[in-house]
């Protein structure tokens, strides 16, 4: 559980110095990387043996994320290997969602259903097929679901709050999902009254068997976090369609503060706000954006490409564009980000990249949006009211792949 | 057993609909625009619910710091822009004609300020009302993003006039806001026939109605005597004949009188308010349960089911109202509707008189009639004091929770019937004087 996942501050320490790749967050405006000390304080970076030294001999994926899917499986009950297991369709691949589990559901198995043991192992699973950044961003996310859930007034279920002293792994599910909306009597719900949140309600599913051969697909869902993980074979392992969100921007649990998505944000509004006048008018899209536009569900739906091209700008501002583009692809461990970005970054590729702009460019404004359209890769970044902290402005982004969306196994 | 199969099922399905009617709308992190259809014979009408945080964004326009005050100062602009952004066409490529009412109304709905908007839209002579492509991007043209949902919530012909919308298209929008809608044909018979379902369910759930027939019905196999003491009372059996044109009566007058005013009311010619409509239901049960305890209108119950009656139907009309159908399909509802309650009615006539008359041959009866009309009167009370005062109590619930196992009620009945048949046969067989609950001296009124 998080409540103990985010406490120690020895091994918050440790986990700084194993956090070896943090160097382009570094970078960043933002190096407070609170985000870091989440998967630091995580006792699972104590690695747990037995779902690990059978894989160390693996370095790379997708290799060290089949050997840990399949250690990860043998924790499984023959029940939960069913639900973890889902055929590789078009139809299961689609099926993901920003919004909080109680309204969509999730394929998978949940991480409220599972053990400490089988916890342990979802989350090296995790790890490996992130990058650390990216697994640091994760339980960020999942921190921010548990904040949400001790703040969300009208929430479901009931579920313990922060601190409270859940025993350690406990499986108990904090929330079933299914339970009656809270209070009943009038005037009880709150902004975000009948949503449930929470750290447990996140999803790992496979689709396909894990293989170093065959395509199969690593999903890891929740609210705010929607990761597609496609393998197969040599081809580079993508991560796309990812979604991810935050409410609130900053927060504080159990004495830890978080800006999960920060840096995204930063790296963005840097460079939307190194546009000129001009520059800014050539950006500008037609549209007004309440929220992404390829959200769940908008799978193929890519526009004709608008806004500004990145090869117009001066030098100093591509490096900025490519800054907010690694942002995204180093979720991903560094081998496969690199091979990405290479794609992405390549002068034929920004010579076709636009940069979009809408509603400002004040990220404390409601619709404030900001893209990155290229020949492939595809980046929103967007403002929205909160949901729970209705005073606030939460985010939400999304990173695509024009053509290796789920490894680009399937045509919409 | 079928009828009470019915009913049981009968009562499963009202449940059903009223645990969806009563869950919360759940606080949709994204607004989305709900179009609302209502089919009818010649066209259809659109209702359209426009979240203002969005419609703000689309529009390019403040709402939400004066929702009303903004919603008057667009007034025309508003009517204009919606009719811009919804279009109809037929099969054949031919547009609909699309008109939006200039009564705009601001709402709230998941704690968001909503427009709500009426658009009438009728197909070109010779083209069908059930078949027809809707472009809708009131919102979406400039916040590309939003998304609608469109539902049909009122269709006559497929048997849909009340309850949940039946949703057509969970998020139309971006890339393309059309939809292309092709309802399956349905008949006027279907509707007719779910007007006529929602009757017998109405009877079926409304406690209330059922307990003041019953109650009514209580008396109808006995004789009303003077006592020695003068008072008037029930005395024993009154044979088969006069008890059930007692029962004919009554059941007649009573569906003679709620007839009357359910088609005044739902045509609009008769109004009233809910609240005293309500109340005097509940007098009519305490009148009715205290002439089951001691005749007070023996002779004359026919007229008294008659005028309560009327009173009955005042409830009825306002469900039949809540439609909101246009002439025609309100006519056919009044008939529908009128016809399940006396279909219901019936069955439930059917399933416990025959006990009821049997129990009277009994000088036992009294053990059902006076406990039944004790229960009927204090939640008749209970309900009088719970609607006209608002002073909330448990009884009227726990009478209908009971009532909600009407298969449990009928088995008592059939129990109490067959225990006093047996024991008033041993005692007979013992050659026990005869029906020792009946005076004496019998004087017949």
């Amino acid at each position: 559980m998080l409540t103990s996942q985010f406490r120690s501050p020895t091994l918050s320490a440790l986990g700084v110095l194993a956090a070896g790749g943090l160097t382009f967050l570094a970078a960043c405006n933002d190096t407070k990387t609170a985000g870091s000390l989440a998967a630091a304080t995580d006792p699972s970076f104590a690695v747990d043996t037995r779902t690990t030294l059978d894989c160390t001999k693996a370095t790379q994926n997708p290799a060290k994320v089949v050997c840990l899917a399949n250690a990860f499986k043998a924790t499984l009950s023959s029940a939960q290997i069913a639900t973890l297991q889902q055929a590789y369709t078009a139809s299961n691949a689609t099926r993901w969602s920003n919004l909080p589990t109680n309204l969509v559901t999730r394929l998978g198995v949940r991480f409220a259903d599972l053990n400490a043991t089988q916890r342990a192992a979802a989350l090296n699973l995790a790890r490996a097929a992130l990058s650390t950044a990216g697994y640091t961003t994760f339980q960020s996310l999942r921190a921010a679901d548990d904040y949400l859930q001790a703040h969300n007034t009208g929430s479901t279920g009931g579920g313990t709050p922060p601190g409270a002293g859940t025993p350690p792994g406990g499986g108990t599910p904090r929330d079933s999902g299914g339970g009656p909306p809270g209070g009943g009597g009038p005037g009880t719900g709150g902004a975000g009254g009948g949503l449930a949140f929470g750290d447990t309600l996140y999803y790992v599913a496979f689709l396909g068997a894990p293989s170093t051969t065959t395509p199969w697909l690593l999903k890891i869902d929740g609210h705010h976090v929607a990761i597609n993980l496609h393998y197969h074979g040599t081809q580079t392992p993508t991560a796309t369609p990812n979604f991810l969100g935050v409410e609130p921007q900053v927060f504080t649990l159990n004495g830890v503060t978080y800006t999960p998505l920060q840096s995204r944000k930063v790296a963005m509004y840097t460079m939307i706000n190194s546009l000129d006048a001009t520059q800014l008018a050539g950006a500008t899209l037609p549209s007004s954006f309440s929220d992404v536009l390829l959200g769940p569900g908008q799978d193929g739906k890519f526009p004709v490409h608008q806004g500004l091209l990145v090869s117009s700008l001066s030098a100093a501002q591509q490096q900025l564009v490519k800054n907010a583009i690694e942002e995204w692809v180093k979720l991903q461990p560094t081998v496969e980000a690199n091979d990405l970005l290479a794609a992405y970054e390549a002068p034929s590729a920004l010579a076709q990249t636009y940069v979009g702009s809408s509603g400002g460019r004040d990220s404390t404004k409601q619709g404030s949006y900001i893209r990155i359209d290229g020949p492939r890769v595809w980046i929103e970044f967007v403002c929205q009211n909160g949901v729970v902290f209705q005073n606030q402005i939460h985010f939400h982004t999304i990173w695509r792949d024009r053509r290796q969306d789920y490894g680009g196994d399937f045509t919409f | 057993m079928r009828t009470l199969r019915l009913i049981l099922a009968m009562l499963v399905r009202v449940a059903a609909a009223l645990a969806l009617a009563a869950a919360p709308a759940r606080a949709h992190p994204m607004p989305r625009t709900h179009v609302l259809l209502d089919l009818d014979a010649s066209g259809i009408t659109a209702e359209l619910q426009l979240p203002m945080n969005e419609l703000e964004m689309g529009y390019q326009r403040p709402f939400l710091d004066d929702p009303r005050g903004r919603v008057a100062q667009y007034h025309d602009s508003l009517v204009a822009y919606i009719a811009h952004h919804v279009g109809v066409v037929a099969p054949d490529g031919r547009a609909w004609w699309v008109d939006v009412s200039p009564d705009l109304a601001v709402t709230t709905q998941d704690r968001v300020p909503t427009l709500v908007a009426h658009v009438r839209m009728l197909p070109p002579e010779g083209a069908p009302v059930r078949r027809f492509t809707l472009s809708y991007d009131v919102i979406q043209e400039h916040l590309i993003t939003h998304r609608t949902m469109i539902a049909v919530r009122r269709d006559w012909n497929a048997g849909s006039v009340e309850g949940p919308p039946t949703v057509l298209a969970e998020e139309v929008g971006y890339p393309d806001p059309t939809v292309q809608v092709d309802l399956p044909p349905g008949s006027a018979w279907r509707g007719f026939a779910s007007v006529v379902r929602l009757g017998m369910r109405h009877i079926a759930e409304g406690t209330d109605h059922l307990l003041f027939l019953l109650v009514l019905l209580l008396p109808a196999a006995l004789v009303p005597v003077i006592g020695r003491t003068g008072a008037r009372r029930w005395g024993g059996f009154d044979g088969i004949r006069p008890s059930l044109r007692y029962l004919l009566g009554v059941v007649t007058a009573f569906t003679l009188g709620h007839s009357l005013t359910l088609a005044a009311g739902a045509v609009g010619l008769l109004r009233l308010p809910s609240r005293p409509v309500e109340v005097l239901i509940a007098l009519s049960i305490l009148v009715s349960a205290l002439h089951a305890l001691r005749p007070l209108f023996a002779g004359r119950e026919a007229l008294v089911a008659g005028g309560f009656g009327l009173v009955h139907g005042l409830a009825f009309a306002s469900v039949v109202a809540s439609f909101g159908l246009d002439a025609w399909h309100t006519t056919l509802s009044i008939l529908g509707f009128n016809v399940g309650i006396e279909l219901m009615q019936l069955t439930v006539v059917g399933v416990t008189v025959a006990w009821l008359l049997l129990l009277a041959r009994t000088p036992y009866y009294a053990v059902v009639r006076i406990p039944g009309a004790v229960v009927a009167g204090a939640a008749a009370v209970a309900w009088m004091l719970e609607r006209a005062l608002g002073w909330s109590n448990p009884i009227g619930p726990w009478v209908e929770r009971a009532a909600a196992h009407p298969g449990w009620l009928v088995g008592a009945l059939a129990a109490l019937a067959g225990g006093a048949m047996l024991l008033d046969r041993t005692a007979r067989l013992r050659g026990a004087p005869h029906n020792r609950l009946v005076s004496s001296v019998p004087t017949p009124v």
